[in-house]
């Protein structure tokens, strides 16, 4: 049931070649900015505006040149960081479920808030032949899957070093900044490096829209993130089909498609 | 909440939140009644079980009501379930504590989902202790694959032993997923009911009568307990052994998958044979639950040393690292290895405060970026256009002392509405607005009210109301009344119409129940019109024995209002900012004038009612442009 993992690692590594160049291109185009190239040889990265988290200056882990591929395998772990709202526990449900048809063990873990919406809202998916805790270990993640940049940077103390950080490049005021008691922090695609070995930020709430509804934004990233993970683009349709509401399954898979392109060439 | 268990239910394998697969195991055994009162994280148990039919699910008014319920139906012969959080438990410890004594005809399980690290609750409360209190046993599973066949179990064990049982999940079980393998429902004939008051008429002597069998049973359950594969032997090296359970199993076993375990599914009682003999075959002995040192202190009864809240902690969750440091502090480092190189070189950070603990690190700009602690907080907020804020901006603008009460209104609490003296349980501002005005000097006695929600005045809120017109300790009451149980996910109650499955249901009036508990005065209000609220409450500081009910639906319920839009004339403000003192996150500062935002503005008008130049306005939105 479970894949061979090793595998699967092989089967992938051309994937993340596409990856890596198509979010190049992507850069050009203006739809998405991704930078800290994990991959070696794909010298273009250093040209690309704004990019600074070069191969060579990138931190340990994701930074020597066979490690990449040994950690995109290993993606594992992953933390959805969002506010009530943006659908956040559905993308965990989504995600999980993926992992579940793909024959893994799957846990998931995600906390309900002391109010409806407007605050903090963070969830875990792990995956794996077993899965012990539902908790992703502290600096510990494989990926921070970002619906909201803020929150985003905020996890990622726990993301290990060398990790993927793919975000949304979607701005909430919190209250005190809205009151202004605080600033939002100008972030940077870059600050992620600190950690991250890969960064991609998208406009996820813009491409929703030209799906057809701002709420399917969770989708979109999903779709990138689908990029990096060695499950059929099918099995992902199928989920999301089965996941969200009956009348939102077209726009939630014209998202998956927008969200899956701007992260790489390819179905 | 939309799960999915009712497509699942046709596959045998699904990925099932905790409190979906207890919803599943009672459903499997056969439940034929289940009741409860919302709270996290219990909630879904019900609202998951109002997805299966056949079966009589309800919310009721509390927990003690839903634990009595549950104890009839058993006594009136079907299986019975009863769903809370752990504090709910507090408000059925009463018929709890004495159901111990009279015992169940068919099953009665009692599910208690704790709250470790307070994600949201008031405490932490342990409530394995409960199990000792009223000597009933307490299950207690660590995924949701035990969740559902500890839960079947559970049915089970009440049966042989004539035993209310206490299923207890935590936030990581009852709000995590895993796979679990789904079974059929088994129909378990009703058992017939025999009126025997010795049984189930607990006056004193009949009490007396059945309190040995209470203490038999206690030893036959921890006979039970050493033989059942509830509880579990895994054995590994020797060098330590881990005595643990629920959530806390995971956690060991990240972090030592090949150590020695006794998995405890039965928190209470505990198998002292099986202990003995574990305890005698491990070099270091570890004890690992989450809060108190429940098991331990029992462990260490039988005369056996351990290590436990000497290097776990008391407080909060648990977690890997955790596990790890507490065995480092008695092992030492360099005896302790586990798969994560990185995590050594870090050593501990704990969930919950890990955040905190240190900025992003190692890479290149280190130093030069902002660390988590000094990113703007994103505390939890009152929705924009949610009905209770205008309430704290009128209570907080005429400086009154407001004792409050449990829901998403407890965030009154928080600046810069700041409108709230005290927060302790479900009921608690009524009581403590009279106890007050009591202890305060007139002056100050005179500027107490009680805020409490719809759903929370019904659940406990009506003895205190009748305790301060017999007292004659009056202090203003105000009912926020949202049409619903806001915090929980909108569940139902009897104040709103419909039940425990969304059909039509009598509606209870407030005003009604406040003018017969002996409120001089009752009025009802509309939130959104701030002039007549404050007006309303000014005029309730003068009658004392008042009640005001102020009506509006939650703003995240569907609505059918046609679509207005909130504009700002520019030119009329004068930028004195009344506007922005409610605290709206759809207002935002430019300066000292507001700027709509227009995505979160819900045009409800409460500051378009607070401007005193008309710079803000709602209008309809097809007027503009």
């Amino acid at each position: 049931m479970v894949p061979n993992i090793s595998q699967t690692a092989n089967d992938f590594a051309g994937v993340t070649d596409d990856v890596t160049t198509c979010a190049c291109d992507a850069v050009r185009s203006s739809t998405a900015r991704a930078i800290g190239v994990g991959v070696p040889g794909t010298g273009g990265a250093g040209k690309i505006p704004g990019v600074v988290g070069h191969i060579a200056t990138a931190p340990t882990g994701g930074a020597r040149p066979g490690a990449a591929r040994q950690e995109t395998i290993m993606f594992k772990d992953f933390i959805i960081a969002g506010v009530g709202g943006q659908g956040g526990l559905l993308a965990t449900s989504v995600l999980a479920r993926v992992f579940a048809k793909a024959g893994f063990d799957v846990k998931t873990s995600e906390v309900h808030g002391m109010a409806q919406r407007g605050g903090t809202v963070i969830s875990y998916v792990r995956r794996g032949q077993k899965v012990y805790s539902p908790l992703v270990p502290s600096g510990e993640a494989d990926v921070i899957l970002g619906l909201e940049i803020l929150e985003a940077y905020r996890q990622l103390p726990e993301l290990k070093v060398g990790g993927l950080v793919l975000t949304s490049d979607e701005r909430i005021k919190p209250v005190p900044v809205i009151m202004g008691q605080a600033q939002y922090p100008d972030i940077r695609p870059e600050w992620f490096l600190s950690r991250a070995g890969r960064v991609l930020v998208i406009p996820a709430l813009n491409k929703a829209r030209e799906a057809g509804n701002v709420r399917a934004a969770n989708t979109v990233c999903l779709g990138a993130l689908s990029r990096f993970l060695e499950i059929p683009a099918d099995v992902w349709k199928e989920t999301i089909a089965e996941t969200v509401p009956p009348k939102a399954v077209d726009v939630n898979l014209k998202a998956f498609e927008i969200g899956r392109a701007l992260a790489g060439t390819g179905s | 909440m939309a799960h999915g268990h009712v497509k699942e239910a046709r596959a045998t394998r699904a990925l099932l939140y905790g409190n979906e697969a207890i919803a599943r195991g009672a459903w499997e055994a056969g439940v034929k009644v289940a009741a409860g009162y919302p709270g996290t994280p219990s909630t879904e148990i019900i609202e998951s079980l109002a997805g299966y039919d056949g079966i009589h699910v309800e919310w009721s008014t509390n927990e003690k009501v839903a634990l009595e319920v549950a104890i009839g139906a058993s006594i009136g012969g079907v299986r019975a379930l009863a769903t809370m959080k752990h504090v709910g438990l507090n408000v059925a410890a009463d018929p709890l504590m004495t159901v111990s004594y009279m015992g169940v005809n068919a099953g009665l399980v009692i599910v208690t989902a704790d709250d470790p690290g307070m994600h949201s609750s008031q405490n932490e409360q342990d409530n394995r202790w409960y199990g000792r209190f009223a000597s009933v046993p307490v299950l207690e599973p660590s995924d949701s694959a035990e969740a559902l066949y500890f839960t079947k179990q559970a049915f089970e064990i009440s049966e042989k032993f004539d035993v209310p049982v206490i299923v207890r999940s935590v936030t990581r079980i009852s709000h995590a997923r895993s796979l679990v393998e789904l079974g059929d429902r088994v129909e378990p004939e009703p058992r017939p009911y025999r009126k025997d008051p010795r049984k189930y008429v607990m006056l004193p002597a009949h009490a007396r009568g059945r309190k040995p069998q209470v203490v038999a049973r206690v030893r036959e359950l921890q006979q039970f307990a050493s033989e059942s594969p509830i509880n579990r032997l895994e054995w590994g090296s020797t060098e330590r052994g881990f005595i643990t359970g629920g959530i806390s199993y995971q956690y060991v076993k990240e972090a030592f998958p090949d150590a020695s375990v006794l998995k405890l599914g039965i928190s209470y009682p505990l198998p002292e044979r099986l202990i003995k003999d574990f305890a005698s075959k491990v070099r270091v002995l570890y004890v690992v639950e989450e809060l108190d040192p429940f098991w331990e202190d029992l462990v260490k009864a039988m005369g056996i040393s351990c290590h436990g809240k000497d290097v776990f902690p008391q407080v909060g969750e648990l977690s890997r690292d955790y596990i790890i440091a507490g065995v480092e502090k008695i092992e030492g480092a360099m005896a302790v290895r586990f798969r994560s190189p990185e995590a050594a070189s870090q050593g501990a950070r704990p969930a919950g405060q890990r955040r905190q603990e240190r900025g992003p690190e190692g890479g290149p700009e280190q130093g030069t970026l902002p660390g988590p602690g000094d990113l703007p907080p994103r505390p939890p907020v009152l929705c924009p256009g949610c009905p209770h804020r205008p309430v704290f901006y009128v209570l907080k603008k005429l400086g009154l002392t407001v004792t409050g009460d449990i829901g998403c209104y407890t965030l009154g609490a928080l600046p810069p509405l700041s409108a709230k003296d005290t927060t302790t349980c479900m009921g608690a501002s009524i009581g403590h607005a009279s106890g007050m005005s009591l202890g305060l000097p007139p002056e100050q006695a005179s500027r107490v009210v009680a805020v409490i929600g719809d759903s929370t005045f019904l659940h406990s809120g009506l003895t205190p109301l009748i305790n301060m017109a017999y007292n004659r300790v009056w202090r203003p009451v105000i009912i926020l009344d949202n049409g619903t149980t806001a915090m929980t996910g909108h569940q139902g109650h009897p104040g709103t119409g419909y039940d425990a499955r969304k059909k039509p249901a009598p509606r209870i009036s407030l005003e009604e129940i406040a003018s017969a508990c002996g409120a001089k005065s009752v009025s009802v209000v509309d939130p959104y019109d701030v002039k007549s609220l404050e007006r309303t409450i000014r005029e309730a500081l003068k009658e004392p024995a008042s009640v005001v009910i102020t009506s509006r639906p939650c703003i995240l319920l569907p609505r059918q209002e046609p679509k207005k839009r909130l504009i700002f004339k520019a030119e009329l403000c004068r930028e004195c900012g009344l506007c922005m003192q409610p605290a709206c996150p759809a207002l935002e500062p430019d300066g000292k004038r507001p700027r709509v935002n227009e995505v979160l503005c819900t045009a409800c008008g409460v500051c378009a009612e607070i401007c005193p130049r008309n710079a803000l306005v709602v209008t309809e939105a097809e007027e503009v442009r």
